[in-house]
């Protein structure tokens, strides 16, 4: 997208990742950080992020928008993200493309919406309306899930197309999600990935996931597997270089582990676009 | 029959997976709006949300209240469906869930007293984790203060700072082993940041803790050293002078101010 930076190939930052930051040795092109763990008056944290930002670019990524939801938005939570963003100047801000609470309260988990013309209208709307209390454009992140509605009426990449159409958002698109909803879905991933506007895609997630029973469950407690990283090179074939973050929330390995996957990411980009320019 | 709405989508979505915690309470209507080869395939797809709901948020309460979640063993999952159920989260970040755990706990009447005052603990130890930062004043601040300027000055605590009274000597259960068996003793706690950001808590005696309320209250240091009147008036000043260095190697001071 031509209103963001291309920071290269980060690693979302971690509290077993702080003492890296401390001894400087966390050397990423870029660290991402879930927003409202930083939504906090004062303390250690925030002495870390100041830190992070002095070693590399910052991306804040939230995971409590509650974008698609049905309550109001909370200007509560808008005024702390505002307060983020003064403090640690993002390179940008991100969240997810779903709903997460309902009547006051939170389930504290990225919940499907149906696929509906409503739903694109309700929730296009809601993030034009955090963009203009923020002053700057955001991305959404599509979500990996484990239903679908009856009433959807449409696909989910013609959806999450149509939400940034009309929001006039960007893209963050987590290529691990894509997979895992497709396998529990049975749908096409490149059907996905041919359907989502070039122009729109700011960002790209990787991240692991595990099995249970015949569903995939997003669960980043593994290395990228194979097929995501094969997913990964066709997603860099029609987006080019978009800037890539690897995700790790559970079962967390050493820094360094972390930091081959970005690499590794880092190099199949590199292999998928000099293929590219070779055969041109 | 016209498709429900986004909201019903959602209310249905809620009582299905979080009103119940866990599998148990998954409303038909909800099962009806899901895509599935049957019931069971779409039950096993809600269930997912339903399961990992509960999982979720008792692993934020195990890491919050660990000693809490060490003490009442395999029956703190019980303990937490029953606190989801009455006080589900209502702030966007999952930090605040376990505000109400000590409450929760002091009302119920099937776990020991005890474990509502570790909760307490345990989560002022939370909230004095990222309390505001402040600066700390210092023993060079302290002398440069005149001689006759001392009954007049007034302290400032530092927002990382809480202090709990307790019905139980919490602070024994918070660094003990698995046994519940502490009798009532009516205990008095500091709890607070250091200038490194690790949080510590400590019992403190009645003196100090009459002191300390002065002291936060913005009580002048003469009145603070009321709290030692009792003593001989050697004893009283070597108390109070000691008290007062314990808060600043402690870091709990934040500004001293002088009067005009």
């Amino acid at each position: 997208m031509s209103f963001l930076p291309h920071l290269g190939h980060g690693v979302g930052l971690r509290t077993i990742h702080y003492p890296h930051v401390l001894d400087r040795t966390a050397r990423a092109d870029w660290f991402e950080v879930i927003s409202e763990n930083f939504m906090i008056a004062g303390g250690r944290p925030l002495q870390i992020l100041e830190k992070a930002r002095e070693l590399a670019p910052v991306v804040l990524h939230g995971v409590s928008l509650n974008i698609g939801g049905t309550d109001p938005l909370r200007e509560d939570y808008l005024a702390e993200l505002e307060l983020l963003i003064r403090r640690f100047a993002p390179a940008w801000v991100s969240d997810h493309l779903c709903w997460g609470a309902v009547g006051g309260r939170f389930a504290h988990d990225l919940l499907p919406l149906p696929y509906t013309e409503e739903a694109v209208r309700h929730v296009a709307a809601r993030i034009r309306q955090v963009q203009d209390r923020l002053g700057r454009r955001i991305l959404m992140e599509n979500v990996s899930s484990y239903l679908t509605y009856s009433i959807s009426s449409m696909p989910e990449w013609v959806f999450v197309s149509a939400v940034a159409e009309e929001a006039d958002c960007g893209i963050l698109l987590d290529v691990n999600n894509i997979y895992v909803s497709a396998i529990n879905h049975g749908f096409s991933p490149l059907e996905y990935l041919s359907g989502i506007p070039r122009e729109r895609v700011g960002q790209i997630h990787l991240a692991g996931h595990s099995s249970s029973g015949d569903l995939l469950i997003d669960t980043h407690d593994h290395p990228v597997p194979t097929p995501v990283w094969r997913l990964y090179r066709e997603a860099v074939r029609r987006f080019g270089r978009v800037s890539t973050l690897v995700e790790w929330d559970d079962q967390i390995p050493p820094f360094e582990e972390l930091l081959a996957e970005a690499n590794r990411a880092r190099e199949i980009e590199g292999e998928v676009l000099n293929a590219s320019s070779i055969s041109l | 029959m016209p498709a429900p709405s986004l909201y019903e989508v959602q209310r249905l979505f809620w009582e299905s997976v979080a009103v119940q915690p866990g599998r148990d309470s998954i409303a038909p209507a909800f099962v009806r709006l899901v895509r599935g080869h049957d019931d069971n395939d779409r039950k096993t797809r809600i269930g997912v949300y339903a399961d990992a709901y509960f999982l979720r948020l008792r692993d934020v309460l195990r890491e919050d209240f660990p000693r809490v979640a060490d003490l009442l063993g395999d029956r703190f999952d019980e303990v937490v469906k029953g606190y989801l159920e009455a006080f589900p989260s209502r702030w966007p970040s999952v930090r605040h869930l376990g505000h109400a755990l000590s409450e929760f706990l002091r009302h119920r009447t099937d776990t020991p007293k005890c474990l509502a005052d570790l909760a307490e603990l345990e989560w002022a130890r939370i909230e004095v984790f990222d309390a505001p930062d402040a600066e700390c004043a210092t023993i060079e601040d302290f002398i440069s203060v005149p001689a006759d300027a001392w009954p007049a000055l007034r302290f400032s605590a530092i927002p990382a700072l809480q202090t709990l009274r307790a019905q139980y000597p919490v602070h024994r259960l918070w660094s003990g082993g698995t046994s519940l068996d502490v009798s009532a003793e009516e205990t008095a706690l500091r709890v607070w940041r250091a200038n490194d950001c690790r949080v510590f808590h400590a019992p403190i005696d009645e003196r100090e803790s009459a002191a300390l309320r002065k002291m936060i209250s913005g009580e002048p240091f003469a009145t603070i050293c009321e709290t030692f009147a009792d003593l001989p008036e050697a004893g009283a000043a070597q108390e109070s002078a000691a008290l007062l260095v314990r808060w600043i190697e402690d870091g709990i001071i934040h500004r001293i101010d002088q009067a005009a």
